[in-house]
């Protein structure tokens, strides 16, 4: 386990608070029972410095299209498929586009004036609003229906070890950051920690009464009632115990490789665990949304494992015509693309749980960006790529709208979920009501 | 009608009895004596009681015990015995029966000769595995330790990060407190962006939930015993928040990590402040005396919740368990366990890709067991609690944590010199739970290794070097507390018509006052018992100086006065007691006299068996507090007690309700002429607190009162059950040592380390 963890964060991620320990014994199971309704989910997942246009849009419009490059690792999703061009990022104000471009993505917008000077524009501080993610959190949390233990999990790969407008992106309220989860094992034990607490404790506790036993001969008799005492309070945590662990979680807990450091060379293998680890959670209904951030706005993770050693962001500043940099782009988001597909074959291959279908038919991946293209900053054509059948959209086209702000796509998530609101973010940019076109 | 009783204040008192055990002697001479008590005893009453009082089944199986006075028993006896025949038993008969009862058998004396008390076994108390635990973790990293120097490091940058480079002043500051308004910090740092880095670590005075607050206009991160993740960070302003919270258990007596960084970037304004609400206190400047610039390491407080030790016999004590109790070892067990294997390399100096290691960890959790348990690992256990967990465990941080879980519920780390040895070790773990509540540390363990704690002098050494140590004043600090009732000061709230400037910060204040002049006696060279109840001194800020009418005083921190010698006494006139020992708007004499007899002359005094409402001031408007309570307390009844307690708390009644001096009450002059009768029967009078003080001084009864008292804090066993004799022996050493405290806690360590427990035969 990776030594930089903090205890304070661990024990709070472990829900170990002083009201919560007593839970940990009695839990019959961690996750909650399922409710025969259609269960709905969305994963936002994140990737940095924006794309390669002629290598990511498709050229075509509606249902018949062909997958560029950049996104041929979806080719066998391309039906389970939304490529939406046109959606932009229309939230101005305070810092600069990277900074906004994370900080609005999912708020839909402006932030804070503040003291954090990105390359260009006003100093600016945290969002003033909301994320989606929370706000549907929020939404499903209220219905005994559809609460679930966790409500949300907010998965990082990679993210710098610094709260930041470029480190995030979730947030429960205006100037309430979420700080996402980049270390698996710490994921795992929020996940998993209090049943492998039970387990170890099982473990030792024949020992626990050998040891009473042994110590109650040699002291005075006087002295043994207390000893005696003990040991019955320890007979009682051990049948709890055995009772508590015959309805555990309900599925295999998953096995993660051990001691995978966090460093940039093991972001494939971070990324896999903990798209894995989302996999699990779902199926066991601990959450129904996640969010799973891929290094930060302007991210300079080096993907020496693709042959190029240069960091991303650096990358992204090259002029369109250094074609050589253009393909290292070109490869680095269709990495992206790979692992997007690994996640929606990992939901597709898990039926669905106590449903019909796969977890994917009940899942909606959105995939965005805090930038159009990275040599521009521009805020235009943000590539958004929503994958699942989750909220039952017409997929499998390729769609082309004339700039239209991505407050509106955020309503039409929200609609999805069945929460009909009639604005999110800033109400300037949500004039039009949810996207047209989606269910048609 | 209000009820203004606390349990702890209830007013009258049925039965008073002698907690001397200097009467012992005495009182087998009177049985001896007292044929004729016996020979009615044996005809009348030993049926149904038993002949040594043990009581009979079937008729009278309760043992015939209590403490009643004797007169209070004479009396049952007179009334109601024997059963059938109540008119049997009367006059001289009752008289002598009683006698003979109580002094054979009935009495707490006479019950502690028959059965003397004994050493029970005890688990540990709640902050004895506070300590534990956090010095178990402590013994991997170092203690922290902390120097004279006070207030923190300072790094001033003329740049908004803090680079080496850029820096162009170093210097302690004794507090954060700066307001720059649109200037910079110095005429060599720019005023469009600079930096400034705090650091050292911070001192807490009590144990509890510490609130730290930063205030800025700008950017700030501040880590507090937690040198990975900031418990604020508030990097990056945004929008109009200014001021910054959370909070943090820290333990009393300690020092813990502190960093504070600041940056300042464009924006018009600058400002900084690092703030605090500690227990018991209100939000203030982190002081500079709670501020060090020494080092500190990460120190593990556990946050699981125990429930609150015995304190029936007015010392936290650790001979009962309970199902809570138990629960709580378990998840303070988890959560420790967690903590070894997140700091895991730190701590064990075990790397990850370290060649062999799991042999190195398995040295490591051996040596963790070990210092779990108070003494070395034989083989057998070894291979218990360390190979088979390993040889169990599908991989070695799973082993690791079941070692430790392991450990932490056996009864060997839960329970006190369980095993019963009475070796070295035994010696060094008693020497340590007595001077610090926690275990030893590597030169206690080792002189236990070298079978160096065999000799009263060796053990004198070792508890003298340790005498030295922070845990040592943290713990006598505690015991003071104890001693002066401050629990039962939470939330002091007055009338506000009458004392409207009698605010939750004065109160702050008054407890931090009566805490600097603690400190100031105890840590003197001498640390004489005496000066606590003569020293002049009085530390005020301007608040404290405003309220009280001392001379202003100009700056917010505390300072030492000289306070008028025929005004205030030591720490028995200080105001917070005063106010603390008092009504809403009047004085309460009884409070003061129950303190004095019961923590100062030792007395026990039982509570009523129901509680008395005292006459409201209002329904007799021309009679003074003294008068009032003269007039309530009258009747037979209540004087048996209030004959002792009035005229205590009678020579106090110069302090009103919020502590103030005053020399009149309603117009009329304060009368505070008080008396107390010894033990040993001599009438001692006197007038005002001043000669109250220099009584209570100079009185043997006070002297041994103390010393048993700071005893059973201390060793948490009661002193006769280390001989009889023992409270007054100790009464001899405090003479001897002029009434050093220190110097009787070293006596108390040494008479408590060879006393083993009683073992099977």
């Amino acid at each position: 386990m990776p030594p930089s963890t903090s205890r304070r964060k661990f024990l709070k991620d472990l829900g170990l608070t002083a009201a919560a320990l007593p839970f940990m014994m009695n839990l019959p199971s961690l996750g909650f029972a399922n409710t025969g309704a259609r269960k709905k989910r969305l994963v936002v997942m994140f990737s940095p410095n924006g794309v390669v246009p002629w290598n990511f849009w498709p050229e075509e419009e509606g249902a018949s299209f062909s997958l560029k490059e950049s996104l041929t690792p979806l080719e066998s999703f391309k039906d389970k498929m939304l490529i939406m061009h046109g959606v932009c990022d229309k939230v101005r104000g305070d810092g600069d586009s990277h900074m906004r471009g994370m900080g609005c993505l999912l708020t839909g917008i402006e932030l804070f004036p503040g003291n954090i000077q990105g390359g260009s524009h006003t100093p600016a501080g945290w969002s003033t609003g909301i994320s989606l993610d929370q706000e549907l959190k929020t939404f499903l949390q209220a219905n005994p229906e559809t609460r679930t233990r966790f409500g949300s999990l907010e998965f990082g790969v990679m993210v710098p070890d610094r709260a930041d407008t470029w480190t995030r992106m979730s947030y429960t309220g205006p100037n309430k950051p979420v700080a996402p989860i980049d270390d698996p094992y710490q994921m795992f034990n929020k996940l998993y920690g209090q049943l492998k607490d039970r387990e170890n404790l099982k473990s030792v506790l024949d020992e626990v009464q050998a040891d009473l036993l042994k110590l109650s001969a040699i002291v005075s008799v006087e002295d043994r009632r207390l000893l005696e005492e003990q040991a019955t309070f320890v007979r009682e945590m051990e049948r709890e115990l055995k009772s508590a662990s015959a309805s555990d979680v309900g599925h295999a807990v998953p096995e993660l490789e051990a001691g995978v450091k966090e460093e940039n060379d093991n972001i494939p293998r971070i990324s896999r665990m903990q798209i894995d680890l989302i996999v699990n959670s779902f199926a066991a209904d601990f959450t129904r949304i996640a969010t799973l951030q891929y290094t930060n706005s302007v991210g300079q993770a080096k993907m020496r494992w693709l042959g190029i050693d240069e960091g991303h962001h650096e990358l992204s500043h090259h002029e369109n015509d250094k074609a050589e940099s253009q393909d290292k782009l070109t490869r680095i988001n269709k990495w992206f693309a790979g692992e997007l597909a690994y996640l929606a074959q990992r939901l597709s291959e898990t039926p669905e749980p106590g449903g019909t279908g796969s977890m994917l038919d009940n899942t909606a991946i959105l995939w965005g960006n805090e930038l159009g293209q990275g040599n521009s900053h521009t805020l235009d054509n943000i590539p958004f790529v929503m994958l699942g059948n989750g909220l039952d959209f017409n997929m499998g086209r390729s769609l082309k709208y004339k700039k239209v702000p991505h407050n509106r796509l955020l309503l039409s998530i929200a609609h999805g979920f069945g929460h009909e609101i009639e604005t999110f973010g800033n109400p300037d940019f949500c004039g039009d009501g949810p996207l047209t076109g989606l269910n048609s | 009608m209000i009820h203004p009783f606390k349990s702890s204040k209830s007013l009258c008192i049925l039965g008073v009895f002698v907690a001397g055990i200097s009467f012992v002697t005495k009182a087998r001479a009177d049985v001896d004596g007292n044929l004729a008590g016996q020979r009615i005893y044996e005809q009348h009453c030993a049926s149904c009681h038993g002949e040594t009082g043990q009581g009979v089944a079937e008729k009278q199986p309760e043992p015939l015990v209590g403490d009643r006075s004797l007169l209070d028993l004479t009396e049952v006896i007179i009334d109601t015995m024997p059963e059938e025949n109540p008119d049997q038993v009367v006059g001289d008969d009752a008289k002598a029966v009683a006698e003979y009862i109580h002094e054979a058998f009935y009495s707490p004396i006479a019950q502690a000769r028959n059965k003397p008390p004994r050493v029970e076994l005890s688990r540990l108390t709640v902050r004895q595995y506070q300590n534990t635990a956090a010095d178990l973790i402590g013994g991997f990293t170092g203690a922290n330790r902390w120097d004279e120097r006070r207030g923190l490091n300072a790094e001033y940058f003329d740049s908004k990060n803090t680079r080496r480079d850029k820096r162009v002043i170093e210097r302690v500051d004794a507090t954060v407190d700066l307001e720059f308004g649109e200037a910079s910090p110095d005429e060599k740092i720019g005023n469009e962006e600079f930096s400034i880095k705090w650091q050292g670590s911070v001192i807490a005075p009590d144990t509890g939930e510490y609130e730290f607050v930063v205030r800025t206009d700008n950017g700030a991160r501040l880590w507090i015993n937690d040198r990975d993740t900031a418990l604020i960070d508030a990097w990056v302003r945004s929008g109009h928040d200014t001021e910054f919270r959370a909070t943090i258990k820290l333990v009393g007596g300690c020092s813990y990590p502190v960093r504070l960084e600041f940056f300042k970037f464009k924006e018009k304004k600058a400002s900084i402040h690092l703030l605090w609400k500690p227990p018991h206190r209100e939000v203030e400047i982190i002081p500079e005396r709670n501020l060090t610039p020494s080092d500190a390491r990460d120190t593990l407080v556990v946050e699981t919740p125990f429930p609150p030790d015995d304190k029936s016999v007015g010392y936290e004590r650790g001979t009962a368990v309970s199902k809570a109790w138990d629960e709580a070892t378990t998840f303070a067990a988890i959560e420790v366990a967690n903590e070894v294997v997140l700091r895991l390399r730190d701590l064990s100096g075990v790397r990850q890709d370290d060649e062999g290691r799991e042999a190195k960890l398995r040295d490591f959790c051996g040596k963790f067991v070990e210092r779990a348990f108070r003494r070395p690992l034989s083989d057998t256990d070894r291979e218990r609690y360390i190979d088979r967990q390993f040889d169990e465990s599908a991989d070695a941080v799973t082993a690791v944590k079941r070692v430790v879980l392991l450990a932490l519920k056996s009864p060997r780390f839960l329970f006190r010199e369980v095993e019963g040895t009475n070796d070295s070790y035994d010696v060094a773990a008693r020497l340590s739970f007595t001077l610090w509540d926690s275990l030893p540390d590597d030169p206690l363990w080792e002189a236990a290794s070298r079978g160096e704690l065999t000799t009263p002098e060796q053990v004198s050494r070792q508890a003298e070097r340790m005498m030295q140590d922070p845990r040592t004043k943290a713990k006598l600090r505690e015991f003071l507390h104890q001693w002066l009732k401050f629990e039962d000061f939470e939330d002091l709230a007055k009338d506000q018509e009458l004392y409207p400037d009698f605010t939750p910060e004065l109160v702050a204040d008054l407890r931090t006052s009566l805490d600097l002049l603690l400190d100031e006696v105890m840590w003197s060279e001498h640390a004489d018992f005496r000066q606590l109840l003569l020293s002049n001194g009085l530390y005020v800020n301007s608040r404290v100086a405003k309220f009280y009418g001392i001379d202003p005083v100009d700056e917010a921190a505390f300072q030492r006065i000289e306070a008028n010698p025929t005004e205030r006494a030591g720490v028995l006139t200080h105001p917070y007691l005063m106010t603390g020992f008092a009504y809403h708007a009047t004085s309460s004499p009884i409070h003061r006299g129950v303190f004095l007899a019961r923590n100062l002359l030792g007395r026990t005094l039982k509570p009523p068996k129901e509680a008395i409402t005292p006459i409201p001031a209002d329904l007799h408007p021309d009679l003074t507090t003294r008068e009032r309570i003269a007039l309530q307390t009258g009747p037979p009844a209540c004087a048996l007690c209030h004959e002792m307690i009035n005229p205590l708390g009678f020579s106090m009644e110069h302090y009103d309700a919020v502590g103030r001096f005053r020399k009149d009450e309603n117009n009329r002059p304060i009368d505070a002429a008080g008396s107390y009768q010894t033990l040993s029967g001599e009438q001692a009078e006197f007038n005002g607190a001043r000669e109250l003080a220099q009584f209570l001084a100079g009185n043997a009864e006070v002297h041994a009162a103390f010393a048993e008292r700071l005893f059973q804090y201390a060793v948490k066993q009661p002193v006769q059950a280390y001989g009889l004799n023992k409270r007054e022996e100790l009464r001899n050493l405090f003479v001897l040592h002029e009434f050093n405290i220190n110097k009787l806690l070293v006596e108390i360590a040494k008479l408590a380390a060879f006393s083993p427990p009683e073992l099977v035969e």
